[in-house]
């Protein structure tokens, strides 16, 4: 064990790392470890100096000019045996502290290429004054090891810093501190057979590092990575100097002539653990929780991850046992009555300033600058490569006030990609940008009695005139200020209402009791989803990000009025030809009634393998609407092959389906539930 | 019909202390970030000292007291947490309503600096972040704001859907820092 090692396990932790403890040194500062082991009344059995002038520095034997040169015992040590002058001589010892001097801590001062200088006195490497500009070197990393060494060279370091920067520092008297002088004459090798350790972390031995000269890997470079020595997690930091002054021996160069690798960190391990610290469990990442959670999890629903966001899966009631029986239930509220959904999580940006407008035609494919005050449109952004981004829409608030918003997924792109436009692309545009996602707690109202029920809440009457599809503004909610869109993710006649967050819990607790009474009631995430297949409303399942608008029949809303992101990649020839997979929508039409997102689409007579493959299946529901499975996917030139039968195969789960590809918008094509 | 009741991000949360810690949930009033338009922000620093009586502040700077704060929230950006926004500010700047999307806790005591040292990546030591020095930083995992408004007091922010795990993760680190006492 390194005698500093032994030092420290008495010292700070109270252990004695031997009952009988031997050091083997070569220098005075090692004689520390046998006088403290004495002081602690630990027994110590002799400390080996192999120089010969050595004398004891305390109540102990020393045996000077004599090196260790073997030991025994089995499965710990037992004994050692010790080279003198006279002869051999057996020492009974479990434990053998070593130190063969101190080596300064270089790493730091051989950045930038700095290399070190070799200094006798010390037998090891200190830094090169003026290889880092603006770097002084002061105490034990500079070769300094007393205290008091340390202390003076600490305070003239100190003075000539503050003094470069012009400032005067006062005379400051140094303490008196240990002051020992640091005698050490080097030892690199035991001499004799058997295998001596160098690298303890990479056990490479003395033989290694002549073996290496041998072969003429001659370079320091060459002989580390020849023998692996100093690169294990330790970087040498014990056994470089050792493995340099042999290979100097082995190659009859001096030291210095002979030079380091490059000194580099970690020169102190960082155990993974702490790197680590609290990052598991509940601690492995935030959890986003909505205003409605508390309430969502009393009615028994299970929550989803949605990124870092949790929702609601479905909200069993009594006597269902399936989740397919609460998302058929939860869909039948929007098609019939009234459904309450918490969509708080999608992405909300605030953009204001006079040039609100040029940012948002800038970064969305169709036009909002002409949008007028309190409507809201749908959009669509394009990466600059062309491929779409997200979509969602975004509202007027005013002449130069919009609110966006994002898919859950993609709100933090979305606002990055923003930030990126505002910052780097278009500086000189004077509008500015805030996440107001957090802010609101907002609230979907879908179904036919959607109006019913927010007439009874809302502070001003809902009339149908001032309240058309689209529209959006401030609204009053029992006394508080918020905001009221009329939007639809579900086909029906929707709003989604919204209230500042501290009301979100509340306000989501009435619209559900009131839901109730009128017939419907909350939904989740899987009635959602069912809701928008049957509207074939798109989500990140169909935009993954290798899908361009064309590919979703939204080719028209590419303007061409203006310019805007992923504009020109959008209209590559790749982007335009033939063969390209569509959005379409697909639905049984055999025996097999099931269909599966994942699933890959082939065409009659065709071995259902990857050079066949026509296209694959997005999303997938059981419509309780239809009676039947839908499906959304990818099919070549699938815009104009509607209603063509092919096959549907799942080589996961041994599913064969025929489908027939339709238009993606099962359920009220022309939208007058909607608008209704 | 009853009005809305309105909830606080941890729900009311009386003061919890660990070890020489205390961790209270604070409500800060109304917040508003704003935002200064192209080549305002000199006429709006003014504006806004003459309307709420504290400078507007620099980079990595908060400014105000107890009751009405301005503390630097980003690049172009203030929040301003307290009073109402002076409505002549909205010819200089981007205003927008933040006050219920921060979760807002203070964090006192003696070791409060090697509790945050366990989670947020700047050092926010006396010698280097004094009084009045504010960061927009990582605070384990979560992106948030952190002022030192007292000797051994802290402002933290994070984003009030967070507030379960800004709790979790203040709560492990006094504890930690407690247990080594």
């Amino acid at each position: 064990m390194c005698a500093g090692g032994v030092r420290a396990y008495l010292n700070r932790w109270g252990v004695a790392p031997g009952k009988a403890v031997t050091v083997f040194a070569n220098n005075d500062d090692a004689h520390r470890t046998a006088r403290d082991m004495v002081e602690a009344g630990v027994h110590v059995a002799a400390v080996i100096d192999s120089r010969a002038d050595a004398k004891a520095l305390g109540d102990y034997r020393v045996i000077s000019g004599a090196m260790v040169s073997g030991s025994s015992g089995r499965k710990r040590l037992e004994a050692i045996s010790v080279q003198t002058g006279a002869g051999t001589e057996n020492i009974m010892t479990d434990c053998l502290a070593v130190s063969g001097g101190w080596n300064p801590t270089v790493h730091m001062t051989c950045h930038m290429n700095g290399r070190p200088t070799w200094n006798a006195d010390i037998a090891s490497f200190v830094p090169t004054p003026g290889s880092i500009p603006g770097m002084d070197v002061a105490g034990a990393c500079n070769g300094a090891f007393s205290t008091a060494a340390c202390l003076a060279e600490g305070a003239v370091a100190a003075k000539a810093g503050l003094e470069s920067m012009g400032m005067k520092a006062a005379d400051v008297p140094v303490p008196a501190a240990e002051d020992t002088a640091y005698a050490v004459a080097p030892l690199w090798a035991v001499p004799g057979k058997g295998r001596a350790w160098l690298d303890f972390q990479n056990d490479v031995s003395v033989k290694d590092v002549k073996q290496a000269a041998v072969e003429n890997f001659t370079s320091v470079e060459h002989m580390k990575r020849y023998t692996t020595q100093g690169m294990a997690t330790d970087q040498g930091k014990n056994s470089n100097v050792t493995a340099l002054a042999l290979l100097a021996d082995a190659t009859g160069r001096g030291i210095p002539e002979t030079g380091t690798t490059t000194f580099r960190p970690p020169f102190s391990p960082v155990a993974l653990a702490a790197l680590g610290a609290g990052a598991q469990g509940t601690g492995f990442a935030p959890e986003r929780k909505t205003t409605s959670h508390a309430a969502s999890v009393g009615m028994g629903a299970p929550m989803i991850a949605v990124g870092l966001w949790y929702r609601p899966s479905y909200f069993p009631t009594a006597g269902e046992s399936t989740w397919r029986q609460s998302c058929d239930r939860e869909v039948g509220y929007v098609r019939e009555a009234v459904g309450v959904c918490d969509v708080s999580t999608l992405g909300k940006i605030d953009i204001q300033g006079p040039d609100a407008a040029k940012l948002l035609d800038f970064v969305y494919t169709n036009m909002f600058s002409t949008l007028n005050e309190n409507r809201a449109r749908y959009g669509l952004m394009l990466r600059e490569d062309g491929f779409v981004m997200d979509d969602g829409t975004t509202a007027r608030l005013g002449a130069n006030h919009y609110v966006m918003t994002t898919t859950t997924a993609a709100a933090g792109q979305v606002m990055r990609h923003l930030e990126f436009v505002t910052q780097a692309l278009h500086p000189e545009w004077d509008v500015r940008i805030m996440s107001v996602t957090e802010q609101w707690a907002q609230f979907a109202v879908a179904g036919p009695k959607a109006r019913d029920l927010l007439i009874g809440l809302l502070d001003a009457p809902l009339d149908s005139e001032a309240w058309p599809f689209m529209a959006c503004g401030p609204i009053g909610v029992q006394g508080v200020q918020g905001r009221l869109f009329r939007i639809s993710f579900s086909g029906e006649h929707a709003y989604e209402l919204a209230v500042p967050s501290r009301f979100g819990d509340a306000l989501f607790r009435q619209l559900v009791a009131q839901a109730e009474a009128m017939g419907g009631g909350a939904y989740g995430m899987e009635a959602l989803n069912v809701l928008r297949i049957e509207k074939g409303f798109i989500t990140h399942s169909e935009i993954h990000g290798r899908i361009s608008a064309q590919d979703i029949g939204m080719g028209r809303m590419l303007s061409q009025k203006k310019d805007f992101i992923g504009k020109t990649m959008a209209h590559r020839p790749g982007f335009l030809e033939k063969r390209r997979e569509q959005l379409v929508g697909m639905k049984p039409v055999g025996a097999v009634k099931q269909l599966t997102a994942g699933a890959h689409i082939y065409s009659d007579g065709q071995e259902p393998v990857r050079a066949h493959d026509q296209g694959y299946v997005t999303s997938v529901a059981f419509s309780p609407t239809f009676g039947h499975y839908l499906g959304l996917g990818f099919v070549q030139d699938g815009l104009s092959r509607h209603g063509e039968v092919l096959n549907m195969v799942d080589h996961l789960r041994g599913i064969q389906t025929r489908v027939e590809l339709c238009d993606p918008v099962f359920f009220d094509p022309e939208g007058g539930r909607t608008r209704g | 019909m009853a009005d809305l009741i309105a909830k606080t991000p941890l729900d009311g949360m009386e003061p919890k202390t660990l070890g020489t810690e205390t961790l209270a949930e604070i409500d800060l009033g109304e917040l508003t970030s704003i935002a200064p338009y192209a080549g305002q922000t000199k006429a709006l620093g003014e504006a806004f000292k003459s309307a709420h009586g504290m400078a507007w502040p620099a980079p990595l700077r908060a400014t105000g007291k107890d009751g009405a704060r301005a503390i630097w929230f980003g690049k172009d950006m203030v929040m301003l947490a307290g009073p109402e926004p002076d409505a002549a500010l909205n010819a200089y700047a981007a205003m927008t309503l933040q006050s219920d999307a921060w979760t807002s806790v203070t964090l006192s005591g003696a070791d409060v600096e090697a509790v945050l040292a366990r989670l947020v990546p700047v050092d926010v030591s006396a010698a280097n972040f004094k009084r009045g020095h504010t960061a927009r930083t990582q605070i384990q995992h979560m992106n948030g704001s952190v002022t030192r408004i007292g000797a051994d007091t802290f402002l933290l922010m994070v984003f009030r859907s967070m507030a379960g795990t800004l709790l979790h993760d203040l709560e492990r680190a006094m504890e930690s820092v407690a247990a080594r006492r």
